[in-house]
This record gives C-alpha cells, sequence and structure tokens, in this order.
C-alpha cells in the first residue's frame, strides 16, 4: 500500500468521509502528512468540523482553497469569541425586524406603513464602517417593493418578485445590485428570468430556487440563474436525503402568513449521471387530501395543546432529523419541544409502504410520532441565570426569563468531546439553527444543528450578560459576530457587534 | 520507465482495421492486443504516437505481470468503443458517479490484485479504472478501527508512543 503514489492515495481517500479520514490519519506518519497537507481533505474534515455542509458549486463560487480559508477563519472566530467587548448600532431602533444579512449588507423592511396589503419597501444597513470598513448609507433600494427577496452577496444581486395578491400568477421580477441599487447586469442578459409563475425560494451559489405552481400543480425547481445551462432539481422548503434512494420533503402550504405542515413526504428519486437531474412534481389536490390529518399530540398529558412544528433541520452524521416544535397552552404561554426522528424511521416507512414509480410517500405523524422518536420538553430552557443557548440564529427565549443569558462554548467539536467524556455537566441541549445560513460568500450552508450545552462557566471567557432579548445571532466574515436584541413588541431594540 | 525492446517490424502485423500492439509485461510474457483496445491508456496512447512520429514501433515493456496485465486489458476490452467521461482528457473533472455495475463485479478481488490492479491502471493512465479500483479500496476502509486500517493497507505504525496518545490538532479541535 504504501508504495502506493501519492495521487493514488489522495483518489482513494477523496469521499471515504471525514470519519475514516481522522482514523487514517492515525495509521502512519505518511497518511498523517498526506491527509494534513491536502485541501480537498482538509475541507472534509473541517467541514465536519464545524458542522456544515458544502454548498453548491458553480463557475462563479468560491474555489476549494478560499472555502477553507473562510472556514477556518470560521472555526477559529468561534473559538477566540470575546463577549466583553462590543458595541451597540444603536440607530436600528425602532426598525422591524431585520429580514436578511447578506456580506456587510443588513436588509430591513422600512418601518413607513404604505397602503394596506402591500408589503413595506425595503431598506438596505450597511453595517458600520468601524466594523466592516464600508461607509455607513442607506441603500436605494426604498423604492423596491417585492413580496420575496433574497440577496446573493457573492453576486452582489438581489432579486425581487412581487406577486400581487389580486393575480398570484401575475409575478413581476427585478434584479438589482446590492452596492449601487441599479439594475444588476443579469437583467439585461437575460439569465434567470423567466419567473412569470414563480415564488423564489432562496438563492445559493450560482442557483436560484423556485417553487412554481398552478391551480393542479406544484413543483420545484433549482436554477442556474446565469444564461445557459438551466437545469431543474429537487427541493423544497426543507428536503433531505434519506438515503440513496429517497428525498424527505417537507411540504408547507401557505395561506397568509402562516404556514401549515401537516405531513412529510418521502420521494423516491434516481440518481441520473447526466447532468439533467429530474423534476419532481405534486399534485396539489392529492396533496392535500392526504395532509388533512393533524399533527396531532406527541406525547399525550405532556404537550397539552396542538403542536405547531417549527424548524427542521438534519444531522447527517447522527441521521437524527430534529423538530423544533411550539405549544400553545390554553393560557397563551408557550412550550418548546425539540423532537429527534431518527431518519431510519422514515425508511423502514417507507419500505413497508412503497411508492409507485413517481409517486411520493406521505408519511404520518402518527407513524413516528409515539414510536422511535425522542422527545425532548424545554421548559427549564433559559429558566435560570446563566443558562446559555444560542447558535446561529433565531433563538426564541421564553418571555418570563431574566435576560441574562451566558453563551457557553458551543464549539461542536469540543462539545462532542465533552460528550464523549460522559462530563455530567454536559447537556446535549441540540437544535438551534432554523435556517440556512451562510458562511461569507461562499455559498456554505449549515445542517448540522451547533450544540448548546448548559454548563455555567463562572470563570470562563465565553460569557456575556447582555440586556434584553436575543433574537438573532450572525456571523460576518469579516470576524464579527452580530447579535440582534429586541424588545417584547418584536421590534429590533439593539444590534450588538461583538468584534472577535 | 520501461525499456523500449526493439522488435522487427513484422511481428507487430495488422495493417487493417485495427493495428496490433506487442505488450511485454514483467514476467516476460508476450501479449499482443488491438491497439483500438488499448487506445483508452493514455500511456498506450503516447507510445503509440511515438510510434507514428519515428514510423517505428516497437513492444512496450510494461512492470507488472500478465496476470495483471491480462486483466486490465479485460477491462480495456469491454469498455472498448464506449465513451467515458473519466477518461476524456478535455473534459471537467467529473463529480463523483455511481460506480458502474460491471466495474463492481470486475473488482470482486482480493486485496492484493485490487492494489496491483490499480497501480497498473494509474501507470497506463487509465483514470477510470483508477477511480473504480479507489473506491473499491474506499470501501474496504470504511468503518474500520486503526489497527484494522493498517492490517488492510500494509502499513506500520510509525508513530512514537507520545505521538499517538496525543493525536493531532485536527483530531481533537
Amino acid at each position: 500500500m504504501l508504495n502506493l503514489p501519492d495521487e493514488i492515495l489522495l483518489d482513494i481517500l477523496e469521499d471515504v468521509g471525514y470519519n475514516v479520514l481522522l482514523t487514517c490519519q492515525q495509521t502512519c506518519r505518511r497518511l498523517n502528512t498526506l491527509i494534513t497537507t491536502s485541501v480537498p481533505l482538509q475541507y472534509t474534515i473541517e467541514l465536519a468540523a464545524c458542522g456544515m455542509l458544502d454548498g453548491e458549486r458553480g463557475p462563479n463560487t468560491l474555489d476549494i482553497h478560499e472555502r477553507l480559508r473562510l472556514l477556518v477563519l470560521y472555526d477559529e472566530a468561534w473559538r477566540k469569541l470575546d463577549w466583553t467587548r462590543y458595541s451597540g448600532l444603536t440607530h436600528l431602533v425602532d426598525r422591524m425586524l431585520p429580514l436578511s444579512v447578506a456580506g456587510t449588507a443588513l436588509v430591513l423592511p422600512s418601518a413607513i406603513d404604505i397602503l394596506p396589503g402591500h408589503p413595506a419597501p425595503l431598506l438596505i444597513q450597511r453595517l458600520p464602517s468601524f466594523l466592516c470598513g464600508v461607509e455607513e448609507q442607506h441603500n436605494p433600494f426604498a423604492r423596491l417593493f417585492p413580496r420575496f427577496t433574497r440577496f446573493d452577496a457573492s453576486q452582489d444581486l438581489c432579486v425581487g418578485l412581487d406577486i400581487p395578491s389580486t393575480h398570484p400568477t401575475n409575478g413581476q421580477c427585478c434584479l438589482l445590485s446590492i452596492l449601487t441599487g441599479d439594475p444588476h447586469p443579469l437583467a439585461h442578459n437575460g439569465g434567470a428570468l423567466e419567473l412569470g409563475h414563480a415564488v423564489l425560494l432562496d438563492l445559493c451559489g450560482d442557483y436560484l430556487l423556485e417553487s412554481h405552481y398552478n391551480s393542479e400543480s406544484l413543483w420545484i425547481s433549482l436554477t442556474d440563474y446565469y444564461p445557459g445551462a438551466r437545469s431543474q432539481a429537487y427541493w423544497d422548503h426543507r428536503g433531505w436525503f434519506l438515503d440513496d434512494k429517497h428525498i424527505l420533503l417537507d411540504i408547507r402550504l401557505f395561506h397568509g402568513r402562516s404556514s401549515h405542515a401537516k405531513c412529510l413526504f418521502v420521494v423516491p428519486f434516481r440518481h441520473r449521471s447526466d447532468g439533467d437531474a429530474p423534476v419532481y412534481m405534486f399534485s396539489l389536490p392529492e396533496l392535500l387530501s392526504s395532509v388533512d390529518r393533524s399533527w396531532g399530540y406527541i406525547i399525550p398529558g405532556r404537550a397539552s395543546g396542538p403542536l405547531h412544528p417549527g424548524h427542521f433541520h438534519a444531522d447527517p452524521d447522527e441521521r437524527l432529523i430534529s423538530m423544533y416544535c411550539v405549544v400553545l397552552n390554553r393560557d397563551q404561554s408557550t412550550r418548546y419541544f425539540v423532537v429527534d426522528i431518527p431518519v431510519q424511521t422514515f425508511i423502514s416507512y417507507v419500505r413497508a409502504h412503497p411508492a409507485a414509480a413517481g409517486q411520493h410517500v406521505a408519511v404520518p405523524w402518527d407513524a413516528w410520532g409515539t414510536h422511535g422518536a425522542r422527545v425532548m420538553l424545554m421548559p427549564t430552557y433559559c429558566r435560570q441565570n446563566g443558562m446559555l443557548v444560542s447558535g446561529m440564529r433565531r433563538i426564541d427565549v421564553p418571555v418570563h426569563a431574566p435576560y441574562a443569558v451566558t453563551v457557553v462554548d458551543y464549539h461542536p467539536r469540543r462539545v462532542a468531546r465533552a460528550i464523549a467524556r460522559e462530563d455530567p455537566a454536559v447537556v446535549h441541549g441540540a437544535f438551534v439553527d432554523t435556517e440556512k445560513e451562510r458562511l461569507g460568500e461562499g455559498g456554505l450552508r449549515t445542517l448540522l444543528p451547533c450544540i448548546v450545552t448548559k454548563i455555567p462557566l463562572p470563570d470562563g471567557p465565553a460569557r456575556c450578560v447582555q440586556q434584553g432579548r436575543p433574537l438573532s445571532v450572525w456571523f460576518d466574515q469579516n470576524g464579527v459576530l452580530f447579535v440582534e436584541t429586541a424588545r417584547m413588541d418584536r421590534r429590533v431594540e439593539n444590534v450588538w457587534a461583538y468584534t472577535i | 520507465m520501461p525499456t523500449i525492446v526493439s522488435v522487427d517490424d513484422s511481428t507487430v502485423p495488422g495493417e487493417g482495421s485495427s493495428r496490433l500492439l506487442l505488450l511485454v509485461s514483467s514476467d516476460n510474457k508476450h501479449i499482443v492486443v488491438e491497439e483500438d483496445i488499448m487506445s483508452r491508456s493514455r500511456f498506450i496512447s503516447k507510445q503509440v504516437e511515438g510510434f507514428e512520429a519515428t514510423s517505428q514501433r516497437h513492444a512496450i515493456l510494461l512492470p507488472f505481470s500478465s496476470f495483471v496485465l491480462n486483466k486490465v486489458i479485460e477491462y480495456c476490452s469491454h469498455y472498448r468503443g464506449y465513451y467515458l467521461l473519466e477518461d476524456d482528457p478535455d473534459a471537467a473533472p467529473p463529480g463523483r458517479s455511481p460506480v458502474r455495475e460491471w466495474d463492481q463485479e470486475f473488482l470482486d478481488v482480493d486485496r492484493n490484485m485490487l492494489l496491483r490492479i490499480i497501480k497498473a491502471a494509474h501507470y497506463l493512465e487509465i483514470k477510470s479504472l483508477v477511480g473504480s479500483c479507489a473506491r473499491a479500496i474506499a470501501d474496504m476502509i470504511r468503518g474500520k478501527t486503526t489497527e484494522e486500517m493498517r492490517e488492510i493497507l500494509g502499513v506500520e505504525n510509525d508513530f512514537t508512543p507520545e505521538e499517538e496518545h496525543s493525536p493531532s490538532s485536527k483530531c481533537t479541535g
């Protein structure tokens, strides 16, 4: 084996997975050196350590060296996080919750009330110059009224889609440059823009995720938003690969502003190497008839009301899908659950109920709700001083909780080690990240939840006591962490910038 | 580099549809094979180009046994005339596609043989075969302990005890 040339060894190790790589490193010096010096292999390991999956690649996305550099930066930044140094961006007071953050821009709906039924125009807030080296300014987006807006800072692109409620199939799309507010060059050369009947879901890398529908069908496509190569693929609001034959989809039907997810779907797929990925179509009448059953009560007696499934996330290593649920009590207070569902549960169900070719399988909640799911009730969540919280994004803290929040070591690798040592002080709290996060501009996605521990660290450096309720935490590629706090009425009170 | 053995031109017949090549294995077996079949190998193609430039044809001496060579020829014969993306020097590097079924059966051999085939394929520059072998070997080491992996890879533990007990920073963060 050892007389194999390096190239062959790298070929072999290319897709073995990070855990095999780590074992391999311990076998001998030569393999150790080989793995430590190979950028693609280090990238694999680093991705796993940071709990991320690789994003889409396209001709204009970052190359692997740059992605690795950003990952290392990200990793380092979390280790060195010093919560004692921060400054507030107080001028954000009275704005609504930010919609998104892209690069150095924070996107807010403006506080101006326009006509009822119209979405508010957008305001883009530059993060201040002392943090990002960019002059503070209001971006000229004030005249943009899109209902769906997504930003891709790596392409300097803002895509807005306005779908008038009176003519839901008559959408208008606009593409603007984030920096200048002028029409983006793509708007002139015909990329991406057949959005007439589509709902824009997301941008990532060079891709545009759309959901198209008519009165009969709903389908979802992934489009390269540069001209040429128009490829169609999988995806939905949420979707995971269960195994090499099935995709699990969480399909939500929207009524006004509320979503009703009542079922999970498993869709078979076939790998096709010719680049022409399949499109999945769902018949809406059939979908509606299959989702009329309620989510019900996952644990009778503990949950006192219907579950409102919140966010899902999948852990590719543990093969768990976690669901964050909110239960509304009669007194209008809320309780939080985290339900962990082993992926195997779905696979078993699908094996027992095979679908005809091209059909999906609706997995009713009782197939997994009372069997095979691990439910964690979260009543103590943030009830005591010094209980931690958080990972990347949106933490809803019970409203009566004291406002002292300690963010304890959340680094997944360290926490995983602590758990491996069965450290009794560690509680595997789990969950958090609810939406895809970007690391800088590389189009990386977080799918693995960051692990939250409940270790009070009285003398540790990672301690932050702040007034206010953390709503969002996000991370800028310049090494600045932003924690957004809000008052009870959910208007943003403050955004804290932590320099690292 | 193999030694190029000069042979009489008459030993390489076949001016017809496909010309023949004489391959000599390390155990000195002479194997005649159609040029067409071996064109998947970049190494052989380059040799043939050399022949055409100098108008002299030679036997090609290869540093592995006839047993391995026959196996590689079997592979090339099977895919004769097929276009495989991995073997196209002008194509962009492809992502990982699933292992072809025939390859799986073809590579259902013992570990030493597999290592010999991958070395031969690497020498002959047949990317598709290297890729298939690499994944067959990767499947072997998946889910193994360090000790088992050393056994499979035929590797000696050359770490000092101290190094072994303090794994590299990458493993521990």
